[in-house]
């Protein structure tokens, strides 16, 4: 899918700031969201997430503080702004298309509303259409599509009004696997470029679409850095076990391999929906308990056999967590108390690490 | 999915409670003089009752509309002691006898009293007009219309009202793109509701309005007189007002199924 | 349980209460509107002349009685406001022996208290005046008309009421300027003046008497238009303004 040259003048130069609290909610939140940029809100439930969301839409007052989309104030103090006047896309898990207005009076809904002429409001629709892939759909009522076709008709709906800023509040929540991959494929095409937010669970979503990640906690920002760093340096317990895997960022290596530093490749199963493009960047992801540890050079079929240094031994009641560095990545692999009193690990030890090629998945970018 | 039967012995009231309904309709179809029908109605009392009828109900209905949709509107956003108390006073019409709404409209509008008084003064005196009829009408009918689109309107998704503002669209476009087009199927079946209760008024017409044909002798009113005078006009009558509500009732309940499409 | 079974019972009561009735005979009064108060009057009068009876009275139009009887109503007195009605009911069958007449009402016109819109009599004043009459289907309205046509003059009502009593209510309240009523209305009428109709004597509602043939208790029946027709019964009819039978 080609993302088409349609101008996005605002929506790629807003920076957004909420440093705002809401009492009832018991949220107190500092941050900033560089334009331009998709930052990925994490977190546990009751964190705040969707608060954050609603006072940059304006669907919620802050008792304190302030909310700034560019230079403007549009929350805080004695000002409001209502929230059809700031701009502000919101799109959830329910599409919540109209239902007594076929695809394209949907799509045109926004323009129309915003003043364009009818037939500018209609041109655009159509574009905005095509570029979500739902062209073909125009003549239908929402309640002829199915739960991906009526997110992505969503999206075309929200991006036909130009918005400055773009809120998601786990869009792909209610869809199967492969639907949800089709229009997380999509979603990642129109908002490359565009300032937004998008509240998640799922790493994939964060590695596919987001610049960035925050991390509330409690109503507080724990949390927020660069996507891929976050992901695969976890530095909050959350961002931990936000997959409950190991995951890895390296250079794709051919169509089957990723580097995890010169010379050392972790060999895996691509994922058919992101396959690897060479060269570029890759993300692997690895159970702890695919990984096996040995003193000596074990043999057998494990494709990938690599040097690793024992960082840490944590047990976990009927497990052992152990932390290494893989070739300069932070991994855990969970084994037996047995096997690691028989192994005898201790901080420094240095290990070889067995695992097999089938445990391991492939994500391009 | 096969649903678990009731019960069956329930099939006994439910038959008596058609019975019950069905025999004094279906009585009268039996005693309408059929061959005379046309005769008796084409005289001009009947005829003007039936036109002044039609009138003024559709006048009340338009007005119960006009009035009663921004106060649905607004008592399905409110909260609080207050909308209670608005929403009491905008139901009770509906369970008052129809002769004490009259009064009530006879204390309040009547010509002793201040408002009465002057609403003569200013030349628009209701007293025996067909104003007043409209106006007794509306008092007793304008509720079930209230009632009927506040329930809607509470019971509908407000997603749909969220994603509109997001997009762009102020509160009044909102309500003339959104929220009203959605419940455009109980705002007509209401509107339906409200001409058959005006249709079928008579207490508060007759104590508030008077009786004078062609000016405030609606239906009901021609049909009380003529249960006297004629039986088989006003049974003729009675079964144009039973045709009449047959028709109504069946569009209530057709737009009625309607209001649920969407939610 | 037991609240479920109390209820019951008490339902049970009150049923039985309802049918078995007051302890002494009950009769059934069917009377003409206009002889309300001169009725209820003598209703008091005859229970105290016969203790244990009570005296139940049904005050409505004539037609509408007459039309109650035809359809089974019991009634153990019938009083109308004019022959036409009592005929009816006699030509059919549903009066027994002959009604007789025992009084006579004429019209008049009255005005709420202070005649605010200056009405004289059946003239030019009633042009702008709210005027309201009978409905010609009741006998007071039957009389109304005949009263205009003989005296000639048009007469352009603003409400034609089925009751007389409704006239009168209009014209108390002052939301009719003027109302044209028997005299025994006006009398009973309060916070109205009555202004006299120069010729009503032309025109007379005689009032009849008599035992339905659907009557439960007809010997009580003839002994309460016995009453009616005694001296202390004309004494209460002319104190109410009723002219002779």
């Amino acid at each position: 899918m080609i993302a088409p040259r349609i101008a996005v003048p605002d929506g790629a130069r807003t920076a957004v700031g909420v440093h705002a609290a809401v009492a009832t909610r018991g949220v107190e939140l500092a941050i900033d969201v560089p334009p331009g940029t998709v930052t990925a809100v994490v977190g546990p439930n009751g964190s705040g997430k969707t608060t954050l969301l609603h006072l940059v839409a304006g669907l919620v007052a802050p008792s304190a503080g302030t909310v700034r989309i560019d230079d403007a104030t549009v929350a805080g103090g004695s000002v409001h702004v209502p929230i059809h006047r700031r701009r502000v896309a919101l799109l959830t898990q329910r599409p919540s298309l109209f239902p007594h207005l076929d695809v394209l009076a949907n799509v045109m809904f926004g323009p129309l509303a915003g003043g364009a002429s009818r037939a500018a409001a209609r041109a655009r629709a159509l574009t905005e259409l095509d570029a979500v892939g739902c062209g073909a759909f125009v003549d239908r009522r929402p309640v002829q599509l199915s739960g991906g076709q009526a997110q992505r008709v969503a999206i075309a709906r929200a991006l036909a009004t130009d918005p400055k800023v773009i809120l998601l509040d786990e869009p792909l929540a209610g869809l199967d696997v492969a639907v949800g991959a089709e229009v997380r494929h999509t979603l990642a095409a129109r908002l490359r470029g565009r300032t937004a937010l998008l509240v998640t669970h799922e790493p994939l979503d964060i590695w596919t679409i987001a610049d960035r990640v925050a991390v509330l906690d409690a109503g507080r920002l724990e949390a927020e850095g660069p996507a891929q760093e976050l992901l695969t340096r976890p530095t909050t317990g959350f961002l931990a076990r936000l997959s409950g895997t190991n995951l890895l960022a390296g250079r794709a290596d051919g169509a089957d391999a990723l580097e995890l530093a010169p010379g050392f490749l972790l060999r895996g199963l691509p994922d058919p929906d992101s396959p690897l493009t060479p060269d570029a960047p890759a993300l692997a992801s690895v159970a702890p308990a695919a990984i096996s540890l040995h003193r000596a050079e074990p043999g057998g079929s494990p494709r990938n056999v690599l040097p690793a240094t024992v960082v840490s031994v944590e047990p976990r009641g009927q497990v052992v967590r152990v932390h290494l560095d893989l070739c300069g990545h932070s991994v855990s692999a969970d084994l037996t108390p047995q096997s690691v009193a028989e192994l005898g690990l201790a901080p420094g030890l240095p290990v070889r690490a067995a695992i097999k090629a089938t445990q391991v998945r492939l994500y391009g970018r | 999915m096969i649903r678990p039967p009731l019960p069956r012995w329930l099939a006994v009231p439910a038959v008596m409670a058609a019975v019950f309904l069905a025999v004094p309709l279906l009585a009268m179809l039996v005693r309408v003089p059929w061959d005379r029908l046309p005769a008796l109605l084409a005289a001009p009392a009947s005829m003007d009752a039936l036109w002044l009828s039609l009138r003024t109900c559709t006048l009340s209905a338009l007005l119960a509309l006009a009035l009663g949709l921004p106060l649905a509107l607004l008592l399905s956003r409110a909260r609080g002691r207050w909308a209670t108390v608005v929403r009491t006073l905008a139901t009770m019409p509906m369970v008052l006898p129809p002769v004490v709404a009259g009064l009530a409209l006879l204390v309040a509008l009547g010509r002793r009293s201040p408002l009465g008084a002057w609403l003569e003064a200013s030349g628009i005196g209701l007293a025996f007009t067909t104003a007043a009829v409209v106006v007794a009408q509306t008092f007793v009918a304008m509720p079930y219309l209230v009632v009927s689109v506040e329930g809607a309107l509470r019971s509908a998704r407000d997603d749909f009202e969220v994603a509109a503002a997001t997009l762009g669209a102020g509160p009044t476009t909102i309500l003339r793109r959104v929220s009203l087009p959605l419940v455009a199927p109980a705002i007509a079946s209401g509107t339906a509701l409200a001409f058959a209760r005006a249709l079928g008024e008579f207490g508060a017409t007759l104590t508030f309005a008077g009786s004078l044909q062609g000016t405030t002798r609606t239906l009901p009113l021609e049909i009380y007189l003529q249960r006297e005078l004629d039986t088989d006009t006003a049974i003729a009558l009675s079964v144009v007002l039973m045709a009449l509500a047959a028709l109504l009732v069946a569009a209530t309940a057709r737009w009625g199924r309607g209001a649920q499409a969407w939610a | 349980m037991t609240a479920r079974l109390a209820a019951a019972l008490a339902g049970v009561a009150l049923l039985a209460g309802c049918a078995s009735g007051s302890p002494g005979p009950e009769l059934v009064v069917f009377a003409a509107a206009s002889l309300n108060q001169a009725f209820t009057q003598l209703g008091a009068q005859f229970e105290a002349a016969h203790p244990g009876a009570r005296v139940r009275f049904s005050f409505e139009g004539s037609t509408t009685l007459v039309d109650q009887l035809s359809a089974g109503a019991a009634a153990d007195v019938l009083a109308t406001a004019d022959e036409s009605s009592m005929d009816r009911a006699s030509s059919a069958g549903l009066v027994s022996g002959t009604a007789r007449a025992f009084a006579s009402n004429t019209l008049t016109l009255i005005v709420p208290a202070g005649n605010p819109a200056h009405v004289t009599g059946l003239d030019s004043s009633l042009d702008d005046a709210l005027l309201v009459v009978c409905a010609e289907s009741v006998p007071c309205g039957a009389a109304t008309k005949r009263l205009a046509a003989t005296l000639g003059v048009t007469l352009r009502p603003a409400s034609e009421e089925s009751k007389v009593t409704d006239v009168r209510t209009k014209v108390e309240s002052g939301q009719a300027d003027a109302g044209i009523v028997y005299v025994t209305d006006a009398r009973a009428a309060q916070g109205v003046d009555a202004i006299a109709i120069a010729g009503a004597e032309r025109v007379r509602n005689v009032y009849l008497i008599g035992v339905p043939a659907t009557a439960g208790q007809p010997a009580l029946g003839a002994e309460f238009i016995e009453l009616v027709g005694s001296s202390s019964g004309r004494a209460v009819l002319d104190a109410a303004g009723f002219g002779s039978g």
